[in-house]
């Protein structure tokens, strides 16, 4: 499932023929699975059965009453799911289209040794590292129309100054802004891919009198199609559930422009209706489980194709 | 599965791919669109935290006015004010004990499964494995309301010991996956002696499985800490006491408050933001090798 | 590698000793009761920054060494016990748990909406037996804190007029010695200012914002009406001839130019650091804002000396202001015996002297009738207590909007707020949007 995994096929050490558990060592086998047993059964198991079973009904956290697909046709009807969706779709596609494009591109020039790719590595990491709680801070201070830095940066260019969260022309790319370019993650599973294509493919490109960038595009970037799905995969089940930065920073505003749907699940939990937030849990989840095979299935993730 | 670099070190893991350096001398031309580009990256990652965290030097009043990129005149009275006035080593009190103590619940409970899981084979192995991997491909968020209101029916809701267990539960799937896959590329022999001998369980565990997994531990532990220090949407919904608040809801909460104190809530999102990236710089190698394996954050 | 491996076990013995300290140092005081009785109170922490927090904090330890060894209120800390935009979700998420503190304050609008969901008390038992008691607050001071059959949900803690800060030097600059008394006149200044580049408003997209837009509809006629009835009944604002005045001149300014720009983020520090920083020359708030705000270090130099605080400006018939009489004390308490002792800390802050200090402290106007010369022997802060005595002059009195509109009205105007601004849909829309929005979030 998602495991996904750089170079899948060559790291798979399994031992076909793992000994069975000595005599004597049952009991002990069993405790030692149980605290883990626990875990997942009260945090993952329980919530997971509690989610499907009320995602039918209508569910004030003590009254519950079964009420069949109504939570789910209420979704339908009601406009704001539909910009939410929307929104959710738009920041999924910034990760898609921006970031692990941009982030492969940084991981292939660094992997090329460029003088300072060590340092460069590092520092764009840093990013990665920080939290979304910090990064809606940031960027509140960055955006602001009246002190923020990227205003004062574009004046001298003659670009409007915008109130760049909270016009609704603006406020969705605005939070794009904040995330495409937190690029360590990308560009290190790529270098580590990169690492592993074996030099006689280069070095008979070079025979062959390939450019550089002949060699790029057509030798790395065909090799990298499991690094590629695998980041995307990643960015996509993380950006799913995309919340922190929207609720902080706009709370949603202006007009739903920046919602997403774990925010309007969130508000049904507020608002004491349960059971239409278990739709929108189940609808985040499924179209989870939608994205995981689709990626897998387009860029054949785990086949070995050299 | 992956963990390359995770492997015990049989392969060095700086496998100095021939001729993949610069091989052959590049037109200038080329040399400066490839640092342009890069030089664009970096600041369109990096300004605008490079920006705040040097606004947490500066007065209140230069904030507001947004004049200078750099602080001038500097002033420590934000590093000062974070303490006296936003009382945040409360909230990193209680977030230490989180992020270790979660981490600290994880790592124990993904051993001791990922033990058996990885060195023996009973029925129903696989099944198991593949059920607590799945927890990996869940998207967390769309379980709010079930693990509110399981973690309600539990009595640990606003309660400090209940993060811990809920933070120890939240990490067990990354751990384990990583865990597992360092113990199954372990020579099959390791614990053979030691069983002849009649050794324990918990002491083989203990005298000969951990010590060589170490650097997987300490993989999981400073992925897992970092990510526990960072977590801010289950600590917005399972706590809502500040006794209780972790530093991420602390920084969320800054803004909100009428006699807001902006240097102060700077050089408090400056200090907060240094912890992970001070651990990341020191083991980096670990966290990278960590967030590729588990690959997901 | 070995050498790294030994500074990671390093650091994880590190950590680990640092949370066997914050375990400790985080273990419960669970002091012997010993027959008395201990209630929780959510909003009596002490705060350097919240006035009336702190004031909550003195009066609770005042009232624990009094009633020693009888009742004890123990001080929970709540991070979000001043801030009103978070404040309701957090009680209501209390009440989901079954686990609302004894004693805390709310305002009538969020009071409203909890008794709906919570298990709030009701205080009628006791204001009957104590007839002296009852008589003892202000005439209207229960208005907002009653329910439908004629519940009693809070004891008033206080009955502030809210005005606005103005910059003297520089509303002086463009010819106004004293502030505008219409909004016409306010008009002429605002242009005049942003001819010399300064804002004649600083707003945030919520409270300040929505305090404004409250003085536009309290000085017209029928805006009172409005704001004390209307707002609450669940109908479309947007026929109201009173509202749509108001909300249309609010949006001129922004468009204008009048206002600053970071005026949409629901966030009241962009409005203070406009005024504060000098860029605006007026700011909307209670008498709070001039120990949160003017007297830090944030406020420009002399700013304090030049603020001077104004009724609203008036539309033709006369000048307006906000009281907010709807903030009060409530409890979640359901025992007897935590109760009793709600009720006695009750009447030890509504007693003459308690609500002198508080006045003294909080600029706030106490909520229970002092006799005048104690209130002005009391030392007030001199921009508060000055709009105290203006504000019995003002041709309309009137509430926040927040004290009788829906529970959902702050998020649906942070929501909607900009985006009309912005253009993005008609009055009558932003208008019927934000009824239907407010009511539905309640």
């Amino acid at each position: 499932m998602a495991r996904p995994a750089a170079r899948p096929n060559r790291a798979r050490a399994v031992p076909t023929t793992a000994p069975r558990i000595p005599r004597g060592m049952r009991g002990p086998v069993l405790i030692s699975l149980l605290p883990a047993a626990v875990l997942f059964s009260v945090f993952f198991a329980v919530p997971l059965v509690v989610l499907v079973g009320t995602a039918f009904t209508d569910w004030s956290g003590t009254q519950m009453a079964f009420v069949g697909v109504d939570n789910f046709a209420r979704l339908g009807a009601d406009p704001v799911f539909a910009k939410v969706a929307t929104n959710t779709v738009f920041y999924l596609a910034a990760s898609v289209l921006v970031q692990v494009p941009l982030g492969v591109a940084v991981g292939i020039v660094l992997a090329m040794k460029v003088p300072g790719w060590r340092a460069l590595r590092t520092v764009l990491f840093i990013p990665f590292v920080i939290s979304g709680a910090a990064y809606a801070l940031i960027f509140s201070m960055f955006y602001n129309p009246r002190f923020g830095l990227l205003n004062n940066l574009i004046a001298p260019l003659g670009l409007p100054q915008r109130d760049w969260l909270y016009e609704t022309g603006t406020a969705r790319w605005a939070i794009a802004g904040t995330f495409v370019f937190i690029l360590g993650f990308v560009i290190v599973v790529t270098m580590a891919e990169i690492t592993s294509i074996p030099a006689e493919l280069y070095e008979a490109a070079e025979v062959d009198g390939a450019t550089g960038w002949q060699q790029q595009t057509r030798i790395t970037l065909p090799l990298l199609r499991n690094a590629i799905g695998t980041c995307v995969l990643i960015r996509l089940l993380a950006d799913i559930g995309m919340f922190d930065l929207v609720f902080i920073l706009t709370a949603g505003g202006p007009d739903d422009a920046t919602a997403t749907l774990a925010l309007y699940a969130y508000r049904a939990y507020l608002h004491g209706e349960w059971g239409h937030a278990n739709a929108v849990g189940l609808v985040i989840l499924l179209l989870g489980g939608a994205l995981i095979v689709t990626v897998r299935r387009v860029f054949r993730i785990g086949e070995r194709d050299r | 599965m992956t963990a390359t670099t995770l492997r015990p070190a049989t392969r060095s893991t700086s496998t100095v791919t021939p001729g993949r350096s610069v091989r052959r001398t590049r037109p200038i031309w080329a040399t400066v669109v490839v640092y342009a580009f890069l030089a664009a990256v970096t600041l369109a990652s990096l300004l605008p935290t490079v920006w705040v965290m040097s606004s947490a030097f500066k007065t209140a009043s230069q904030i507001n006015s947004g004049s200078g990129l750099l602080p001038s005149p500097w002033t420590l009275q934000g590093f000062v004010d974070a303490f006296t006035q936003i009382h945040l080593h409360a909230y990193i009190g209680n977030t230490v004990l989180y992020a270790v103590g979660g981490t600290t619940g994880a790592l124990i409970t993904a051993f001791l499964a990922a033990y058996p899981l990885a060195r023996y084979s009973f029925r129903g192995r696989n099944a198991l494995v593949a059920t607590f991997s799945l927890a990996l491909a869940i998207p967390l968020v769309g379980l709010a309301t079930p693990l509110f209101f399981v973690v309600r029916s539990l009595e640990m809701f606003d309660s400090r010991l209940g993060l811990v267990i809920f933070y120890s539960a939240l990490e067990f799937p990354f751990t384990f996956i990583v865990l597992r896959s360092f113990l199954l590329s372990l020579p099959g022999e390791i614990e053979e002696a030691a069983i002849m001998d009649g050794a324990g369980y918990l002491a083989i565990i203990r005298r000969i499985v951990v010590p060589l997994a170490r650097p997987a531990i300490a993989t999981v532990c400073v992925v897992a800490f970092v990510k526990i220090w960072n977590e801010f949407f289950f600590a917005n919904l399972l706590t809502v006491s500040a006794d209780n608040h972790n530093v991420q809801l602390a920084l969320a909460g800054f803004k909100s408050q009428f006699g807001f104190n902006i240097t102060g809530a700077l050089a408090g999102a400056t200090m907060v933001m240094l912890v992970p990236i001070g651990l990341f710089l020191i083991l980096q190698r670990q966290v990278i090798a960590g967030l590729t394996a588990g690959a997901v954050k | 590698m070995s050498a790294r491996i030994r500074t990671t076990v390093a650091t994880a013995a590190l950590t680990a000793a640092t949370l066997t300290l914050a375990a400790c140092a985080g273990g419960e005081p669970e002091g012997d009761p010993g027959g008395e009785t201990v209630i929780t109170c959510a909003t009596c922490q002490e705060s350097p920054t919240d006035p009336f927090l702190q004031y909550n904090f003195e009066a609770a330890t005042r009232f624990n060494e009094e009633y020693a060894g009888q009742y004890r209120i123990e001080m929970l800390n709540n991070a979000n016990a001043g801030s009103s935009e978070d404040r309701l979700q957090y009680y209501q998420r209390l009440a989901l748990a079954d686990d609302l503190p004894d004693l805390f304050q709310l305002n009538s609008a969020e009071i409203a909406a909890l008794s709906e969901t919570g298990t709030l008390h009701d205080f009628t038992t006791e204001l009957d037996a104590e007839p002296d008691w009852a008589d003892s607050f202000q005439t209207g001071a229960f208005d907002a804190l009653t329910g439908a059959e004629g519940q009693v949900w809070a004891i008033p803690q206080q009955r502030d007029p809210i005005g606005t800060y103005w910059n003297t030097e520089a509303w002086g600059s463009v010819g106004f010695e004293t502030f505008p008394t219409t909004w016409d006149d306010f008009e002429v200044g605002a242009e005049a200012l942003a001819q010399q580049g300064k804002l004649a408003l600083a707003l945030d997209g919520d409270w300040a914002t929505m305090l404004t837009w409250t003085n536009l509809i309290g000085t017209q006629p029928g805006g009172v009406d409005f704001l004390k009835g209307e707002i609450g009944e669940g109908g479309d604002w947007s026929g109201n001839p009173a509202v749509v005045a108001a909300t249309e001149r609010l949006r001129g300014w922004h468009t204008a130019g009048y206002v600053n720009s970071d005026a949409f983020s629901g966030e009241f520090s962009n409005a203070a650091a406009a005024y504060l920083s000098t860029d605006a020359a007026a700011v909307p708030n209670g008498p709070w804002f001039v120990a949160t705000n003017l007297q830090t270090d944030a406020a420009a130099p002399g700013l304090y000396d030049s603020t001077g605080y104004a009724l609203s400006p008036g539309w033709d018939a006369g000048q307006g202001v906000i009281v907010v009489s709807g903030a009060g004390w409530v409890s979640g308490a359901t025992d007897e015996a935590s109760l009793e002792a709600v009720g006695a800390f009750m009447r030890f802050v509504t007693t003459a002297e308690e609500a002198l200090t508080q006045a003294a402290e909080t600029g706030a106007n106490p909520a229970v009738v002092v006799p005048g010369a104690e209130l002005a022997s009391a030392d007030l802060e001199p921009l508060s207590a000055g709009l105290v005595i203006a504000a019995a002059e003002a041709e309309f009195t009137y509430p926040h909007v927040r004290v009788f509109g829906p529970a959902g009205f702050g998020p649906a105007w942070k929501n909607l707020w900009p985006a009309y601004v912005n253009g993005e849909m008609d009055t009558s829309t932003f208008l019927s949007r934000l009824s239907a929005d407010a009511t539905a979030g309640a």
